[in-house]
Parts: structure tokens; sequence; C-alpha cells
């Protein structure tokens, strides 16, 4: 590793999380809390099979909705409407299995994930054409986006899908056929108690995977170059015969398709039906995955872990304080964010008080 | 050395002793609510006070947690029968699903699930018969009511609030069979269960179209209905907890539904180590629901009203009112 690999991509991201952390610990002194139940719950996130179990858990939609947003920026886009395209992504999974209930495991599984793909893709793509036929603004169109999408999924859960046998709001039940692993049955056949009781599943090794087809995409590809370099520079890409619009519309059409992805974890992965109110905001912390992951898709990994971490470790802060509620990581996630997102400022201060290069 | 160590592991052992006595007699209880949170002033409100009473009088640990979402319902109920919390409390049907996972995978845990039914053995469950205590307050409304058209506000369009409707309305009727009810609900969603605003702007409606009393089963949607209720200097129907006191003068009476006795209950047996499964269906007769008199609201109720109030009420105990339940209903309307 070449040391300035080093300060490019992690120094920032250090930086920012250890200033987070010695924030919210002056927070909880104020607050008259022990501040060591930071350090506590932390821990229990990684070192015990039930917290990191959940951390997991947590992790696989983030670094689906992380690359949607990191992906957009790469071609100067933002994505705001992750939120949006993965609750048409589950919509697809859950369409897709109550119509057909009974496809063999070779097919639904396949089909479901095209399916969720598919649908979150078509969502991004209405995105995408407004920015490059109409020349709409996408921040503007995506934030709305998520409004329709949300409303008519919640339509769907409520009445066409509704499971009219139980008093919540959620749909009926995906065929057997649908349902994924989760890794507690893998540990379990090695006679291991790993993960036992907790819902990570195998769309964890899909969700890697996309992160490594999206690195290979951007960077080792024709198409992925152009895409950058219309991020970069849009006249320059231009003038050199890249088409803004299509890439615009392809950006997108993939962005929602990602976002989508995350459908698969909820709905054939854990909950095996969909839920009103699902997503406990995955698509708007995609938006400080990717830039926590200075929008590299394998960064996006280590991103999503630390904040998957952080959303797991919120409850167990709950279990551990009286005063504390699990709105801290809120609180936590937010400095972070400022940080990251004031980078520039801030190492240009720092520069000016040490008279030395912080920049890359 | 060696016998200062061994002074040393006795110490430790003496003080690990007193340690672990102390713990052992506090028994460990999680109580686990819905969105609606402690401070509903209603449902979730009720099963908070059964708690803390219980923490009060008894020699137990409470650790109350809040759902902000659905989805970390079942997470929360996981951790606490992971960290060995032998009593967990689950506020609400939401928590149907939840329980039932969780129960299974840890038998040795005791469970309490509040308003909604499941077969599995270490699942108390307990549910409340909302249409004998709706049916009073219907009547109290009818008796009550000078403009005799008669508000409800529900909170989500679901079957238990249904049964809530069906019981009030027909309790307005044994009283006035010409009586009008307007009725409408917040949404269809969970999140009417949290949206006093909407919760308002229909209360307002209902009091313009002339109607002097509402009652709203709705959570904490409800506290709209009381501002509406203050704003037009009419009457409002408290639920599930005691709400006289929310809004003195305005709040006629309230029908009580008694989380907090149930939830007490429990605390209480698993103490004495007795814990039961089982459903626990919960009406007048079991004196689980009631409507509600107190300093609040005894210049409102008349003495009339009070006397004919306690007759209908021994004769539903006999058997001589019968309050349809909506959840028969829905059986008969669907064959399946």
């Amino acid at each position: 590793m070449k040391p300035h690999f080093f300060k490019k991509y992690f120094a920032g991201p250090l930086i920012a999380v250890l200033i987070s952390a010695c924030l919210t610990t002056a927070l909880l002194i104020c607050l008259g809390e022990n501040p060591s139940i930071l350090w506590e719950a932390f821990t229990s996130t990684f070192f015990n099979g039930f917290g990191l179990g959940y951390t997991l858990y947590y992790t696989t939609p983030l670094i689906f909705t992380g690359l949607s947003v990191a992906l957009c920026f790469h071609a100067g886009l933002f994505n705001i409407g992750a939120e949006g395209q993965l609750h048409l992504g589950a919509a697809g999974i859950i369409a897709l299995s109550l119509f057909f209930p009974g496809l063999p495991w070779y097919f639904s599984i396949p089909l479901g994930v095209i399916a969720s793909m598919l649908t979150g893709g078509l969502w991004g793509l209405i995105a995408g054409f407004l920015k490059a036929k109409r020349g709409s603004h996408e921040v503007i169109v995506t934030i709305l986006l998520n409004f329709i999408g949300i409303t008519f999924v919640n339509y769907l859960i409520l009445y066409p899908f509704k499971n009219t046998q139980v008093q919540n709001p959620e749909t009926l039940e995906i065929g057997q056929s649908y349902f994924l692993s989760p890794l507690s049955d893998f540990t379990a056949y090695l006679g291991s108690e790993l993960f036992r009781t907790t819902p990570v599943n195998v769309t964890l090794f899909l969700s890697l995977f996309a992160a490594l087809i999206c690195y290979l995409f951007l960077f080792h590809t024709a198409r992925g170059y152009e895409i950058r370099a219309l991020g970069q520079n849009p006249s320059a890409a231009r003038f050199n015969g890249i088409s803004a619009s299509t890439n615009t519309l392809l950006v997108f059409t993939l962005a929602g398709a990602l976002s989508g992805l995350v459908g698969i974890n909820e709905v054939m992965g854990f909950q095996h039906k969909l839920i009103e109110g699902f997503s406990p905001q995955y698509g708007f912390t995609g938006i400080a995955v990717a830039l926590m992951a200075r929008n590299h898709p394998l960064g996006v990994i280590l991103a999503a872990l630390l904040f998957g971490s952080i959303h797991n470790g919120a409850r167990e802060i709950e279990f551990l304080s009286e005063k504390i509620t699990k709105e801290i990581s809120i609180v936590m996630e937010a400095i972070l964010i400022i940080i990251i997102a004031g980078q520039g400022y801030f190492s240009s201060l720092v520069y000016r008080l040490f008279k030395r290069d912080c920049h890359d | 050395m060696s016998k200062y160590l061994s002074l040393k592991f006795l110490f430790l052992f003496v003080v690990g002793l007193f340690y672990s006595t102390s713990l052992l007699a506090q028994i460990k209880i999680g109580l686990a609510l819905d969105k609606g949170g402690r401070d509903d002033k209603s449902f979730n409100a009720a099963a908070f006070k059964g708690a803390t009473e219980a923490q009060k009088n008894l020699n137990i640990q409470l650790k109350t947690v809040e759902s902000s979402d659905d989805i970390s319902l079942e997470p929360t109920l996981r951790t606490f029968a992971q960290k060995g919390y032998p009593l967990v409390i689950a506020v609400g049907f939401v928590q149907k699903d939840a329980v039932e996972k969780v129960a299974k995978q840890f038998p040795k845990t005791h469970f309490v699930l509040i308003d909604a039914t499941t077969e599995i053995p270490n699942v108390r469950s307990i549910v409340f018969k909302e249409h004998e205590g709706s049916f009073l307050v219907g009547a109290i409304a009818a008796m009550a009511s000078k403009s005799q058209k008669i508000g409800f506000i529900g909170g989500m369009d679901i079957p238990m609030i249904r049964r809530f409707q069906l019981g009030y309305e027909s309790g307005v009727k044994h009283i006035n069979p010409q009586a009008l009810v307007l009725t409408n609900y917040i949404g269809s969603s969970s999140d009417a269960w949290r949206n006093p605003t909407k919760a308002k702007e229909l209360a307002l409606s209902q009091y313009n179209k002339g109607v002097d009393i509402i009652f709203s089963p709705s959570g904490a949607s409800g506290l709209g209905v009381f501002d509406a209720a203050e704003q037009t200097q009419k009457w409002v129907v408290g639920c599930d907890s005691n709400q006289n006191w929310v809004k003195p003068g305005q709040v006629l009476t309230s029908m009580l539904k008694k989380v907090d006795v149930a939830v007490y209950q429990a605390i209480e047996l698993e103490t004495k180590s007795s814990f039961q499964g089982g459903i626990f269906d919960l009406g007048l007769a079991e004196s689980g629901v009631d409507y509600s008199l107190d300093e609040f609201n005894r210049s409102l109720l008349t003495p009339e009203i009070e006397k004919k109030i306690n007759a209908i009420k021994i004769n539903i105990l006999n058997h001589k009112i019968i309050v349809p339940d909506f959840y028969l209903t829905m059986k008969k309307a669907k064959p399946s």
C-alpha cells in the first residue's frame, strides 16, 4: 500500500470518527452519564456473535444504498432517491412472489434479484430521464420521487397485498422457495453458535459482490471512465464525445437497481413479507456512507460497517444507560457527517495551524 | 504469600456472594413499548404506570425501551432475552410477530403480550374486551349529549378499533336509538397512532357539524382531540388510561383499559415465580375495562347518569345486555 493511498482514503474518515467519538463523549459527560458505555456499546457490536450478526445485518442494506449514492457522485450527480428506490425494489419482490408463489428455488431466487433491480432501476430511470432529457435538477426530482415511491409502496402494503388476518400493516408472506438462508444456518452446520438468532443472511455476500462489481465497472471499464470523466469535467467530457444524457440515464438506472437490492435483505432474507416502514432510512444513511467512503466502492463496505455498528450500538446504549436513549446515535452520525462534509475547510484550518500539508 | 492469596480469594468470594445474592433478589423486568411511547398519556402510558408501580412496591429492576420504528421491535425483545431478563413485557399488538419469533427461540424466558394472542406456552397473552368498556362510555355520552350527535375518531383502521367503534355505537343506540354517531379514522398506516394534528382537524370538523362529545381510541393522536375540545369548549371521552386530568372540565369520562393492572399482576406473579402462560381475556367481569369517575369529572357526571350506568353495568355482567363484538361479526361475515 502506497503511503499516499492511506492519506487519501483513510486519514480523513479516521480523524472524523475520532473527533465524533470525542464530541459524543463530551456530550455524555455533560449529561452526567458514564462515557465508558460508548466504548462498551461499540465493542458489543463486534465482539460477540449476537452483536456482530445484527451489525452485519444492518451493514448489508447500507452497502447497497452507499454504492447507489457513490455511483451517482462519480457522475457528478446527487442521488437522494435511494429511499424511494429501495421501497420500489422491495415491492417488486413482493409482487413477483405473490403472483408466482410456487416457483422452484433456482428460478425464484434469481428472478427475485432481477425483479428488485428492475423495479428499483425503473424508479431511478425516471429521475435520470428528467435530468437528462428535461434538465430538471436531480436533487429535487429524487426527493419528490421518494415521497411518491414510499406512498405508493405503502398503498400496495395496505390495500392490494395486505394480510387481512393480522392487525399490523404488512403484506402476505412470500413463498417458501423465496427464503434466503440466514448465516446462522451455516455456522450451525459447522457446529458453531456464531450469529445464532440474528437475521444476517446470504445477501451480505451479494452486497460484497456488488461492491466489487461497482469497483471494476468504475475503474476498469471504458463506460466507467466515461462516467468519471463526466463527473469531473462535464464540458471536457462532452468535447471528447462522451454523451451526458446516455450516461446520466445509465447511472441513475444502475443506482436505482443497487438500492432496489435492499429489498432482498429485508424481504427474502429476513421478514419474508413487506412491513410498512421496513426501512429505518437506509436510503438517507447511504448518503453519509458514500461521503464517508469518499465514493470509493470498496470504501463503502467499511463505511457501511461503521454506520451499521452505530445503528446496532444505539440499541445497546439504550440498555446500558438510564438517561440516554438510542437517539444519541443520530447525534453521533450527524457530527460525523458535518466533519466529513466540511473536510476541505477543516483540513485547511489544520494546514494553517501547523503549516503542513494535510491534503492528499 | 499463599496465605495472602487464599485470604484474597476468600474476600473476593464473600464479596461475590453478597453481590450475587443482592442481584438475585432483584428480578430484572424488561418493558418494550410500541411507537406511542411512554408519554402517549393513553395505552403505553398505562403499561408504563403499571410497571413503575411494580418497581416501587416489588423488588424488581425495571428497564423500559421505546421503539421509534416497527423494525426495531424484534431486536429489542431479542436483546432482552439474550441479556437474561426472566420476564419481558411487549406492549401493543404490533409486537405479536416479534414475540412469537423470539419466544420460540428463548423458551425459558417469560413474555407478556398485551393486546394480541398467541399459543406459545411461555407467553402470557392479555387481551381486553374493549367493546364492553366502549359500550359504557357510549351510553354515558348519549345521556350527557345535548345535541344527540356523537363523534368517534379511530386511530388506525384495524379490526381492534372497529371493535371499540361497534361497542361505542351500540352503547349510544341503547340509550337513544335516534342519536347520530359520526365516525372518522385518522389513517390506515401505523403513523395514525401519533398524528395529533390530523386528529385535531377531524375533531374540529366533527364539532363544527354539531357533535358535542368525541371518543377517540387513537393512541398518542388522541391528544389532538383533547386540544380541539378545549378550543371549542366541548366534551371528549378519554381512552385506555384515565385521562380525566388531561383537560379537566372538558373530559366527560375515560374508557379504562386496565393495562396497568395487568402489567402489575404479571410482574407480581413473576416475583412469586408463579408465572402462567396462556390467554387472558379481560372484560367487565374481570374488571379489565371500566369507565372512570374521579374529582376531575365528578361535576360532569350527574348522579342520575351514574345510577343508570351502574345498572347497565350489572345488566352486562348478568348477560341481560349483549354487547356486539366486532371480532365475532367479522368472523360471521367471512366464512373462512
